[in-house]
């Protein structure tokens, strides 16, 4: 397997490029551009770390407004698609961590973890796919769903894997190696051809 | 058993679907926060560019730099320069002085032969104003100027 192969071209590279540079100058419509193109995707990802709608929504909105404030001193070093799903991936996981806590934290304490920031009623819809994909991705330990969801949804690379996960990029891939294999054993039968 | 690269597949393709209404109105919102994001965003540069000049070393030197100038061009143009008060020539100098070839060769290159005839005329009224009768010494002091 060649582990630095290019997940995106590089026109999109040089189009989010020039999206966070006209958004350093104050332009909305490049946020708004920023906003549809990876909306879905970031909800994707989002969904399949959490596993839960309502979550996954809290997390992909507030990653935005999180960008949308920092946007004037926004410098982009990789792939913005990268950014912002390393962007999920931490919140998903605080988040986990949060939920984890509150399981055993008395109820007036938990009430701070929960999020301030305004929330959509309903924003995702699920389809039939992701149900099992992210049903069978709950199941696996969170840093094999990590290297799994990153690399296959959020396109990132194993060595940014890696160093997201602060592991040896063998480490990535072994994770990812394992999730993998876990999943083909609990989605097999259920796993349908797709157009992509 | 299906193989890895269907389950990568069905994986990399599962789709998630959002509510176009929801979709404008979260981005109607962070349009809101992006326009008062750039409001406050602007009005901190300007309190940070006064800040940054007002804590930086560098505009604080070039500060006392300026005053320090400042105040010595004040100083020294209410001194009146040396030059205009200085006095001339017949006050400070014996009539012995005041003809000799290089006074009246100074003189010639100041104002041409009317300085030189005025200088002359200056030594004459020192010498007409002296006594009838003068002593040696008297008269020593005289041609030294004293």
């Amino acid at each position: 397997m060649n582990v630095d192969r290019s997940i995106e071209g590089p026109l999109p590279v040089l189009e989010d490029r020039i999206l966070v540079l006209r958004l350093r100058r104050g332009s909305a419509k490049a946020l708004g551009r920023i906003y549809e193109k990876y909306r879905d995707d970031l909800l994707r990802l989002a969904v399949s770390l959490s596993n839960d709608g309502p979550t996954a929504e809290d997390i992909v909105h507030d990653v935005f407004a999180s960008f949308t404030r920092q946007a004037g001193q926004f410098r982009l070093t990789g792939s913005l698609k990268g950014y912002l799903a390393t962007c999920i991936a931490n919140r998903a996981r605080n988040v986990n961590r949060a939920w984890l806590t509150r399981r055993v934290a008395p109820l007036d304490e938990a009430a701070e973890t929960t999020s301030e920031s305004w929330r959509p009623d309903q924003w995702v819809v699920w389809t039939e796919e992701l149900h099992q994909v992210a049903g069978a991705l709950a199941l696996l330990p969170h840093e094999q769903r990590e290297a799994v969801t990153l690399h296959l949804q959020g396109g990132m690379r194993f060595r940014k894997i890696a160093e997201f996960q602060r592991v040896p990029l063998k480490t990535a891939l072994s994770r990812y190696h394992g999730g993998l294999q876990k999943l083909r054993t609990l989605l097999n039968g259920e796993v349908t051809e797709c157009d992509r | 058993m299906r193989p890895l690269r269907d389950i990568k597949r069905f994986v990399g393709c599962a789709e998630v679907h959002s509510i176009p209404k929801v979709n404008k109105a979260v981005l109607d919102g962070l349009m809101k926060e992006f326009a008062t994001t750039r409001s406050d965003a602007s009005l901190r540069a300007g309190r940070n560019i006064w800040s940054s000049v007002v804590h930086s070393p560098l505009a604080q030197a070039t500060a006392v730099a300026a005053l320090i100038v400042i105040g010595t061009l004040v100083v020294v143009s209410r001194t009146p320069r040396e030059s205009t008060r200085r006095p001339p020539v017949a006050e400070t100098l014996s009539v012995a002085d005041m003809l000799t070839v290089g006074r009246l060769n100074a003189a010639c290159r100041r104002g041409g032969l009317p300085e030189v005839e005025r200088q002359c005329e200056q030594a004459a009224q020192k010498l007409q104003n002296r006594p009838e009768r003068i002593s040696m010494e008297q008269l020593i002091r005289e041609m030294k100027g004293t």
